[in-house]
């Protein structure tokens, strides 16, 4: 698990490592299963306030990609696989009406906003 | 196999010189000699003196089976050059000694007093040439990693915050651990709590962490247990490498000649040259990242300074 901070930026601290957290959760960088750190060494490792990387945990926690457990710190629960199945039943059901790769995208692009 | 031939005639010059007081002294040897003295320092064991001129040529071919045995990716190494050093130093004194205690003593149970000045002065010559192979050794065999050039390395703002962690689980030292934890069982009286001494160890030994930031980078057995610290200044260069256990000595934690390593799998690990040439290795998962960020982190320390 790779974080980088930039202290100049406008987005919060702890928008900054929940924001790389869920990236590398998207890319599989991080699988389900993976232990984050606890939340007092990435502090002490980024030289930043506990309660900020808490912050960032329990972000993380609310939209339930990381579940926190006692004692043992952040375990990451939904892996890019979470929606594999039911986009595979979209790309059938998009195959089975004839509608092209593009199409469904720019379906999904467009429900997107 | 480029390179061998230099650490083979540093042997033999070792092993001829070693021959010289014996070709020296020959005619005036008993014959069997004294080859072995009791722990009274008397002579109580002998060789043909034709086999005895083989003693210099035995011990520096000791050193020469560690040399080949210290190989570092089929090269040798500085430690191989200086382990021929002090077995050849060694044999040098050994039979310097064994000329010196024969010499004229008519039969071999008439050979010189064995004292403590030998064994004195055979740690001595063979630390004197285990020196002089460390020097011949460094120039001859420089350790390869430093003509590696520069590893990839991430590039950092000045004021940019970054931590990488890593971290490798294995099951194998359970499994390896449980039969000799059970035979605790069998111990006598208080000897029994010993087995929840090789769980705590099995389970050190079955994850690693690493950590690479700001400070250098931390190893971490267990969650727990800080094995390793290199602060980014020590950081010459980081790599990732896929570690085969056999070149760092085997599984667990290892000290080889010029390394150490943690070692739980085979594979991706990083691996880090510090200052001198030492090397550190781990097994963990991504290491590209991490050899990046701490490549990244200890140029930055560098320019800085």
């Amino acid at each position: 698990m790779l974080l980088r901070i930039d202290m100049r930026s406008e987005t919060p601290i702890y928008a900054q490592i929940a924001d790389s957290i869920r990236a590398q959760i998207e890319t599989g960088a991080l699988e389900p299963g993976a232990q984050l750190p606890s939340a007092r060494s990435l502090a002490v490792s980024l030289d930043i306030n506990m309660h900020t990387v808490l912050h960032a945990y329990s972000q993380l926690q609310d939209r339930g990609l990381v579940e926190m457990r006692r004692g043992r710190g952040g375990v990451v629960v939904v892996g890019r696989a979470g929606l594999g199945p039911q986009v595979d039943r979209v790309i059938s059901e998009a195959r089975r009406v004839g509608m092209s790769r593009d199409g469904l995208l720019d379906l999904v692009k467009e429900r997107w906003s | 196999m480029r390179g061998w031939g230099r650490i083979l005639i540093w042997g033999l010059i070792l092993a001829v010189v070693g021959l010289i007081p014996l070709l020296l002294g020959w005619d005036r040897f008993p014959d069997p000699m004294a080859v072995h003295w009791g722990a009274d320092g008397q002579p109580d064991g002998a060789m043909p003196r034709n086999f005895v001129w083989l003693v210099p040529f035995v011990l520096t071919g000791v050193g020469l089976v560690l040399g080949v045995l210290f190989r570092v990716d089929g090269q040798p190494s500085a430690e191989g050059v200086a382990l021929i050093g002090f077995f050849g130093g060694m044999g040098i004194w050994t039979s310097a000694s064994l000329a010196m205690l024969n010499l004229d003593a008519g039969v071999w149970q008439a050979a010189g007093t064995f004292d403590l000045w030998q064994v004195l002065g055979m740690v001595v010559t063979g630390g004197v040439f285990g020196a002089l192979g460390v020097w011949l050794g460094r120039r001859w065999y420089p350790p390869a990693q430093r003509d590696v050039p520069d590893a990839p390395a991430l590039e950092l703002a000045p004021d940019e915050r970054a931590a990488w962690v890593g971290t490798t689980r294995v099951m194998w030292p359970f499994f390896l651990l449980s039969p000799f934890g059970l035979l605790f069982l069998f111990l006598p009286g208080w000897l029994k709590f010993l087995a929840p001494v090789y769980v705590v160890l099995a389970y050190l030994m079955s994850q690693v962490r690493v950590v690479v930031d700001g400070n250098g980078m931390r190893v971490r057995l267990g969650g727990m247990l800080t094995v390793r610290k290199i602060p980014l200044e020590k950081v010459e260069m980081a790599r990732a490498i896929d570690l085969e256990p056999t070149q760092w000595g085997g599984w667990g934690f290892r000290m080889i000649p010029g390394a150490t390593a943690v070692v739980l799998r085979r594979g991706d690990g990083i691996e880090v040259v510090m200052e001198g040439g030492r090397r550190f290795g781990v097994t963990v998962d991504d290491a590209a990242t991490g050899a990046a960020l701490l490549n990244g982190l200890a140029r930055r320390q560098r320019l800085a300074t």
